[in-house]
This record gives C-alpha cells, sequence and structure tokens, in this order.
C-alpha cells in the first residue's frame, strides 16, 4: 500500500483512488467470496466497499492504516449484501474431478480440505467472517477485532466459538463412512 | 477426526485454495464509473452507517409500580413463603442448592480445541477430565453428568459416550439439559438444508428421539442458553437480521411460540435463580435482563466499573456469585481469558483460573467440592 497514493486519493486524487482500488480489488474479492460464498453478491460487496471508500475517505484519519479500515467497509459491505438478499446465503463450490493417481498422503490431504470446506460452509456469516479475518488475512486478534468493532474479548470468544464449530462439522462428516471416514478416524 | 494439529494450518491452506481473488471483466470500470457520478452520499446510506444500537444506548420506559402492583407484589412474596414452608413440611427440604465444582473449557493449541477441566470455585484442585478436546460443557441439573456436543460423561470424566448422531448433514452442537434431564437440547444445523437448521431435542441417554423444536432465521442458528428452572420455556438466542448479532429469544418447551425478550444483542447468558432474569454477555459486558420488562441491568466489577471485555457468565447454583470470563494482560500487547467469580454487586472478585491459555465456557454446578 502506497501511503502517498492514500493521502492523494483523501484529497479528491480520482487517479490516485483507482491505483488504490486496482492494487486492492483481488485480495477484496477473495475476501468478499470467501464470506459471502456466492459469486454475485461477493462483486456487489466489493463494488459496494470501494464506492463507499471513496466516499468515506476523507475521514480517514491514519493513512497507513488504509488496508485496515478498507477491510472493516467490505466487511460490513458483505454484511449488507447478505441482509439485502433475505436468505441464508450459501453456494455449492463445484470441485473439479482430479483424474490423475493420487498418493495416500494427498488423498488425506484432499479429503481433509474437502471436510474442511464443507464445515465451513456450515458456519454463518459472522462466524466465516471471524475465520476469514484471523486464517485468510492473518490479522492479529486485537486488528480483527478492530475490524468488526468488537471488543477482544468478544473477537477471541467468537474466535474460540468458530472454531470448536467447524470442528464438531469435521467430526460429524467423519463419522459419515462415504466421506473418507476411515482417512480421518 | 483425531485432535489435529494440522488443523489450523489445513484452514489456512483451504481457505488460500477456495480463496478467488480473480478481477471480472469491467469490474473495476463499474466501480471507477460510480465513483465518478457519485461525490456525495445519499442520505439513506449515511444514515444507515451511522445507526448502530449498544446496550449503553438503549433507552426502556421506567417500570413504575403502582400502589396496586405494590400490594400485588406483598400478596406474592407471602404467598410464596407459605408454599415453601409447606413444602419443607412434607419432608421435601427447601434449601438453594448448594455451589459446588465449576466445568470449563481450556483452549489447548495442540488440538485447536478446548481441554475440558473442572475446579473448586476457589480456584483450587484443578482436575482435566478427558485428554481429548469438547466444546461448551454443561452440568446436569443433580450436578452428576456434564454434556458436551454429542456426548455426556460423569462429573469427573469418566463413563464417556457418544450419543447417536443423526445422520446426513445434520449437525448438533452445544445443548443444555432439560430440568429432569431425560432430554437434551442442542443447536442443530443442516446447510443443505437449512429448514432442519434450529433447537433439536434427543433423549439424554442415547441422543434417540431425535425432533426438531424451532427453525432458525436470517441464515443465522438457534443457540439454547437453557430452560428455565421451573421448565417452563427455553432460552436461546437466534438472529433476527442476516447482518445483526444474536437476540435473546424464548420459547414454550415444545419449541413454539418463539418471542423476542427486550432489545439486545446477546452471546451468551444463563437463567437466574428465581427464573425471572437472564444473565448475559453483550459486547463485552453483562446485563441481567428481566425477562418480564425486557429491561437491561449492567453488572460491572465495582473496582472497575468501565472494564469491557468480560464474558460467558454464569450464576452459581445457590445464586449469590457470578461466574464469567474476563481478560487478564499478559504483557507484549497479548491477553488471555481466565476464569473469575464475583458477588451480583460487583464486589469480592475472586480469580479461579490462571491458566497458560484462554479458559472459556464454564458452568457452575452442584457437583460435591474437592478437598
Amino acid at each position: 500500500m502506497d501511503r502517498d497514493l492514500v493521502v492523494r486519493a483523501r484529497a479528491g486524487d480520482r487517479d490516485a483512488f483507482s491505483q488504490l482500488a486496482t492494487a486492492s480489488i483481488g485480495r477484496l474479492n477473495a475476501v468478499a467470496r470467501l464470506i459471502v460464498r456466492d459469486d454475485g453478491r461477493a462483486e456487489d460487496a466489493v463494488h459496494d466497499a470501494l464506492v463507499d471508500a471513496w466516499l468515506d475517505l476523507r475521514a480517514l484519519r491514519e493513512p497507513d492504516r488504509f488496508d485496515a479500515w478498507l477491510n472493516r467497509i467490505l466487511v460490513h459491505a458483505c454484511q449488507d449484501v447478505a441482509r439485502r438478499a433475505g436468505r441464508r446465503v450459501r453456494l455449492e463450490i463445484p470441485l473439479e474431478p482430479t483424474h490423475e493417481p493420487v498418493s495416500p498422503d494427498i488423498q488425506y490431504s484432499n479429503a481433509l480440505s474437502d471436510q474442511i470446506e464443507r464445515g465451513f460452509r456450515r458456519l454463518t456469516i459472522d462466524q466465516r467472517t471471524v475465520i476469514v479475518l484471523v486464517y485468510y488475512l492473518d490479522l492479529p486478534l486485537t486488528d480483527a477485532a478492530a475490524t468488526l468493532g468488537v471488543p477482544v474479548g468478544t473477537m477471541k470468544s467468537r474466535l474460540n466459538r468458530s472454531l470448536t464449530a467447524l470442528r464438531a462439522s469435521l467430526e460429524a462428516d467423519a463419522r459419515i463412512p462415504s466421506l473418507g471416514a476411515e482417512h480421518l478416524a | 477426526m483425531n485432535t489435529s494439529p494440522d488443523l489450523e494450518r489445513a484452514l489456512r491452506a483451504t481457505l488460500d485454495g477456495l480463496a478467488d481473488r480473480t478481477v471480472v471483466d469491467g469490474q473495476l470500470d463499474a466501480i471507477f464509473d460510480h465513483v465518478a457520478h457519485r461525490r456525495q452520499r445519499p442520505a439513506w446510506r449515511a444514515a444507515l452507517r451511522t445507526l448502530s444500537v449498544t446496550p449503553t444506548s438503549m433507552r426502556f420506559p421506567p417500570i413504575v409500580a403502582s400502589p396496586g402492583w405494590k400490594m400485588l407484589a406483598v400478596a406474592g412474596v407471602i404467598l410464596a413463603l407459605i408454599l415453601a414452608t409447606l413444602l419443607a413440611v412434607g419432608g421435601r427440604p427447601f434449601s438453594p442448592p448448594t455451589n459446588g465444582r465449576i466445568v470449563f473449557g481450556r483452549w489447548d493449541p495442540a488440538q485447536n480445541g478446548p481441554v475440558l477441566y473442572t475446579v473448586n470455585p476457589d480456584g483450587s484442585h484443578l482436575l482435566q477430565l478427558r485428554p481429548e478436546a469438547h466444546a461448551c460443557p454443561r452440568w446436569s441439573t443433580d450436578g452428576r453428568l456434564i454434556t458436551t456436543p454429542g456426548a455426556v460423561m460423569n462429573g469427573d470424566g469418566t463413563g464417556f459416550h457418544l450419543l447417536a448422531n443423526p445422520t446426513g448433514p445434520l449437525t448438533l452442537f452445544c445443548g443444555v439439559w432439560s430440568p429432569d434431564q431425560q432430554t437434551i437440547v442442542a443447536e442443530g444445523s443442516n446447510d443443505s438444508d437449512p429448514s432442519q437448521t434450529g433447537l433439536w431435542s434427543l433423549r439424554s441417554s442415547d441422543g434417540g428421539g431425535l425432533r426438531q423444536l424451532t427453525t432458525s432465521t436470517n441464515g443465522g442458528h438457534d443457540i439454547p442458553i437453557g430452560f428455565a428452572p421451573d421448565g417452563s420455556s427455553i432460552a436461546f438466542t437466534r438472529a433476527v437480521t442476516p447482518q445483526g448479532g444474536p437476540r435473546l429469544f424464548l420459547a414454550d418447551p415444545d419449541g413454539t411460540n418463539p418471542r423476542e425478550v427486550g432489545d439486545i444483542q446477546v452471546d451468551a447468558g444463563d437463567w437466574a435463580l428465581d427464573g425471572r432474569s437472564i444473565l448475559v454477555e453483550s459486547a463485552g459486558r453483562l446485563y441481567t435482563v428481566d425477562i418480564a420488562s425486557g429491561t437491561p441491568k449492567a453488572i460491572v466489577i465495582a473496582s472497575s466499573p468501565d472494564e469491557g471485555d468480560l464474558g460467558n457468565p454464569a450464576w452459581s447454583p445457590d445464586g449469590t456469585r457470578i461466574l464469567f470470563t474476563r481478560l487478564v494482560d499478559v504483557g507484549g500487547g497479548q491477553t488471555k481469558a481466565n476464569l473469575f467469580q464475583m458477588r451480583p454487586d460487583g464486589t469480592d472478585v475472586i480469580r479461579v483460573t490462571n491458566g497458560p491459555e484462554d479458559d472459556y465456557p464454564a458452568d457452575w454446578g452442584t457437583s460435591p467440592l474437592v478437598n
């Protein structure tokens, strides 16, 4: 993130903002798709977040915190689009079938990854948000808490609960033989 | 799945694999076009962004007790005393439950989950119950059993047995005991069929008799808080909007007649002994929410009333103490959650745990203390 670009954009330089948006949009797309689990609504969220960012940029007091500030706007935008959708957001992610012979280790890894993906999809949007902030964006808990606007203790509780929910989901899957429980039991 | 130190790494790898940074054709152009033509935020969006409801900003109409209501209240107290005396005369001792052991989960980084312990309320005689991780432990009414998701064990960790699990994608999570201990009501979710996401009832002996009680709304989960002491209702949290935090709800024991209590976000809670209020955590602070009026009353630590980051509250069985988590500064900008207990007026704060990791959801039972 280029601090000078942020300062220029904050002063109303649209080209500077365009460069910031271009540099950020891949990450924003990835985060929104993970949280919302629907490509179309994720694009809506990113669109809203960047437009809101442009409109609110003057209020950003610390240019060095631009990325964190933009993350926060995006999380709110994801929640907004989910609200507008008015129903549970979920998307079946198609898994490409592999035809190559794979080693047992890779089979185990793929099975575990599939189970984690299923478990992740079963989480609420709030739980997915917490996990994405901590395990995808690698934010420290204090920054993740600030992104959500909650106390650190609440963030810890939510992360704890999200992980235990994910774990319970994995354990439930592991009890179903067709899901490769023999590798995971 | 066994205890997996690799879960965190696998989770990161899975998220990296799922993450799609692709920029759709025209996506940036649409944004720049929007930016170029929008110099001012529509008023309704500005209003939405500044709209937030916090417990401290809530205002409720004061409840003014009229002389008639006061007389009725006095008559109620007298009637309760008479009933208590009659029960005692009838040979059934009438006394509040005694405070016993506390069960809680201590985060285990190697297992990416909490390992269960019990401890005396003064922090002595810490006992690890099981080697593997389990979540959200709850004592049975008689203090002899503990339930965790999909399992029941004795109060000392022995006799652990899994309850029969539903087949298919329905997942059952945290559960609470019915007053007669015959059933457990648990949070259930089914991503393939959201109509199955809600509270489910199952037999505590074997997990049979599975029955759906509620259907959650707005993509959230219904998470049980517990049955009223007299069994007349069950409290739980429910999302009332997709983007909103969970709210406090009551329903009849069979899940019918769900209704919101008050106007407060709730992350955890516990019924008061008299069944007239529920102790809750809301945004890092503790409140008792009066069932009849929905009015929240703040519970603070008397010596640090502005302290936030309190959570996971539970009443002592005799209703004289409150158990809760509090963040403790361990240096280097790090904090950890420990268990504390105090009087309801926020005085006499006692530290219960001082472990190396976060100590989380705890339940105070009547299991005899260890001396």
